[in-house]
């Protein structure tokens, strides 16, 4: 039983806590269902799930409080779930820790394999390993030393920002990064840094590194909300 | 000197002298011909009548008589040069001279007032008249407050304010005066009050001229107003009735079309429920058109949410700085099948596009361009994408190999509501609502998007927008 993972769905919906459950127990998880704010955080303290599947409307209040208050105690992921068409809202709970969005109507797959991303990425990183020395994935490989990249062995020079873009990524992987998020961390603030500046490193970068831009293997562009690496 | 001058009184007793001078000096050289008495009264009488118009007052034409009758007297009557009358006939002559020109210097008076009367009535009627014309030629609320106080501050020197009901002031005044001292003036519309107009008069009254045309203006700016409110209110009743049938044909269209498909699902779900779960392949193959049916749904909901958007008048894009690759490749991603049931080409010029959009908006029409073209073609037709950079500006293009567009369609293609599928088959369903985004969405970037059949047969669907090489 131990090695059984706990999800905690916050959702009010109950078609698609029926659903959602019926996949997590399909694939050997653990879950509980919350229906509204206080229910997600109690459960959350009382349980200490290892990831929460969140909707962001929620019947007392929005989803977004109880990113907030887990937030305080705790770095699990949370994968958001909206049906809100407004980009404003998905951005702001990335902004505020989420770890990555999926818009209803979702296939369950779809939901799945961001769960098992979020969930490798958490045993991951228990603090220490954010920066590897060598990052190897499919035919792309970063070697964080000698601040080379390599595509099918081959070296490919990057400039400064697109390694540092790059870098970040990479040690976000799985994770919808915003385009705020990762102007501040390139440039150190949003203020002066047009967002189309960042727009066109990351589709020089893509060309760098994509073998086929129009699909992507590495760098996905999340329209209006950022970008992600897909690892 | 001037200032003398000025004084009306002193011009008119200087008119007098010399007219008085003029008729006696006229009337002894006259008697040196031997011309009788009784003509020298009429020099005089004359002069009297001279002075009453030249002058303001029938006092004056009183003054003037007597002093015309002790001239004559003293002059022209025995004993000559005094001022005793021994003569009767001498003295019923002064009698009716006397008689009659005061009255005849009354008359003119009376004469003369009327006139002055006349003219400042004519004056006001037509400054009335000039000021109701030129509220005729003004629209906007501003403008005809504006031009009420100017007419107002203009003719009686008064500054004024205007305040409305829906609690629009305007104040000529600059908001100098804070006290009390103006006077308030109902400014009616056709049926209600609909404001105030305050003069800033200090509190001294008006002359019966002033009032008349302070009221008047508030009169023409209530009246202009209510034009102005009742145009504004025709218009909206126009648009909210376009609205209405827009409304109504959507819902009817909404309802037909949303009918098909879920009847669809409920006949699958129906058939699962029934099954004994032994059959798996069908079963499978009924959740397969479920999903499919549910999906065409989900994509026709997000549509019309877009076109209400659009019809509600709070269509608003948000933009911000995107790189068109990553749109069409988003854009790509999301029409299912594009890339399993077409042969699909996509070509993408080498330099970096910049363009200042709204992404999501953006994806959703080359979307709909793809979806229309995935519609209008067969099982493994051609459909490509290409976008390309001319004079700062993005051209997209769709092309496919389909079965065209048909010339009754060709005009109103980007109309609402156009389908091509009434009456047609089942397969290719729609509202008509796609091409209608698309072209609202590409509007609002600036550009323009048209639709024209190629000439080796299928459709080619252009849009542009302005964009920046990198």
């Amino acid at each position: 039983m131990e090695d059984k993972r706990t999800i905690l769905i916050v959702e009010d919906d109950k078609y698609i806590i029926n659903f959602i459950s019926m996949s997590l127990k399909k694939e050997n998880y653990r879950y509980y269902a919350a229906k509204s704010v206080e229910e997600a955080v109690s459960l959350f303290y009382a349980n200490q799930p290892d990831l929460i599947i969140l909707d962001l409307g929620l019947p007392d209040g929005d989803g977004i409080e109880v990113i907030e208050r887990v937030r305080e105690k705790s770095q699990i992921p949370i994968i958001v779930v909206s049906a809100r068409q407004e980009e404003q809202e998905k951005i702001r709970a990335l902004d505020m820790g989420a770890d990555d969005y999926v818009t209803k109507p979702f296939y369950m797959g779809e939901l799945m394999a961001r769960i098992r991303v979020a969930m490798r990425k958490h045993i991951q990183v228990p603090g220490s390993q954010m920066k590897e020395d060598v990052f190897t994935c499919d035919y792309l490989s970063v070697d964080n030393e000698k601040r080379k990249v390599f595509i099918d062995e081959e070296e490919i020079h990057l400039t400064p920002i697109e390694f540092r873009i790059l870098n970040l990524l990479i040690a976000n992987r799985g994770k919808v990064l915003t385009h705020h998020y990762i102007m501040d961390e390139i440039w150190g603030s949003t203020e002066g840094v047009e967002s189309g500046n960042l727009r066109v490193f990351m589709a020089g970068l893509r060309r760098k590194i994509e073998k086929e831009p129009a699909h992507p293997r590495f760098i996905l562009t999340e329209v209006g909300v950022g970008y992600r690496f897909s690892s | 000197m001037k200032k003398l001058i000025r004084h009306p009184q002193v011009v008119y007793i200087a008119r007098l002298l010399v007219i008085m001078t003029a008729t006696t000096v006229f009337s002894i050289w006259l008697s040196n011909f031997g011309i009788g008495k009784e003509n020298t009264l009429m020099v005089f009488m004359v002069g009297v009548l001279l002075t009453t118009t030249c002058t303001g007052g029938y006092q004056y034409g009183i003054v003037v008589s007597v002093i015309s009758v002790m001239i004559f007297n003293y002059f022209f009557t025995v004993p000559l040069h005094t001022f005793a009358i021994t003569n009767t006939n001498d003295i019923v002559l002064i009698f009716f001279f006397l008689t009659a020109s005061v009255i005849s210097s009354s008359l003119t008076v009376r004469f003369r007032k009327q006139l002055e009367i006349a003219q400042k009535n004519e004056q006001t009627a037509r400054l009335l008249y000039e000021m109701s014309e030129s509220f005729i030629n003004v629209t906007g609320k501003d403008n005809i407050i504006q031009l009420g106080i100017r007419y107002i501050y203009e003719h009686t020197k008064y500054e004024s304010a205007v305040e409305l009901q829906d609690e629009t002031v305007v104040d000529g005044s600059n908001g100098k005066y804070t006290s009390k001292d103006y006077m308030m003036v109902p400014i009616i519309g056709l049926t209600k009050q609909i404001g105030v107009l305050k003069i800033y008069n200090h509190n001294q009254g008006l002359t019966t001229e002033q009032e008349l045309l302070i009221k008047t203006a508030a009169n023409q700016i209530g009246i202009a107003l209510d034009r102005e409110l009742i145009y504004s209110e025709q218009e909206k009743i126009k648009l909210d009735m376009e609205r209405e049938h827009m409304k109504g044909s959507m819902l009817r269209s909404i309802s037909h079309d949303f009918r098909t498909p879920l009847t669809g699902i409920i006949g699958d779900c129906g058939l699962i429920l029934e099954s004994d779960g032994q059959d798996m392949d069908s079963i499978r193959q009924l959740a397969g058109d479920i999903d499919e049916q549910a999906a065409w749904l989900m994509k026709m909901m997000e549509n019309i949410l877009n076109m209400t958007k659009i019809e509600s008048g709070k269509f608003e894009i948000t933009k911000e700085q995107e790189v068109i690759e990553d749109i069409v490749y988003e854009a790509v991603r999301h029409v299912a099948g594009l890339q399993e049931h077409r042969k699909f080409t996509l070509t993408m010029p080498e330099e970096i596009l910049l363009a200042e959009a709204d992404g999501k908006m953006l994806v959703q029409v080359i979307i709909n361009l793809l979806d229309n073209a995935m519609k209008h073609t067969q099982e493994g037709g051609r459909i490509s994408l290409s976008v390309s950079w001319r004079n700062g500006r993005a051209y997209v293009q769709v092309e496919d190999d389909g079965d065209g567009i048909s010339d009754d369609m060709m005009g109103h293609l980007f109309d609402e509501f156009t389908t091509s599928s009434e009456g047609g088959s089942d397969q290719v369903r729609g509202i008509g609502l796609g091409l209608a985004i698309s072209r609202a969405v590409v509007t609002a970037h600036g550009g323009e998007i048209w639709a024209e059949n190629r000439l080796e047969g299928g459709a080619r669907f252009i849009f542009w927008i302005k964009a920046e090489k990198v």
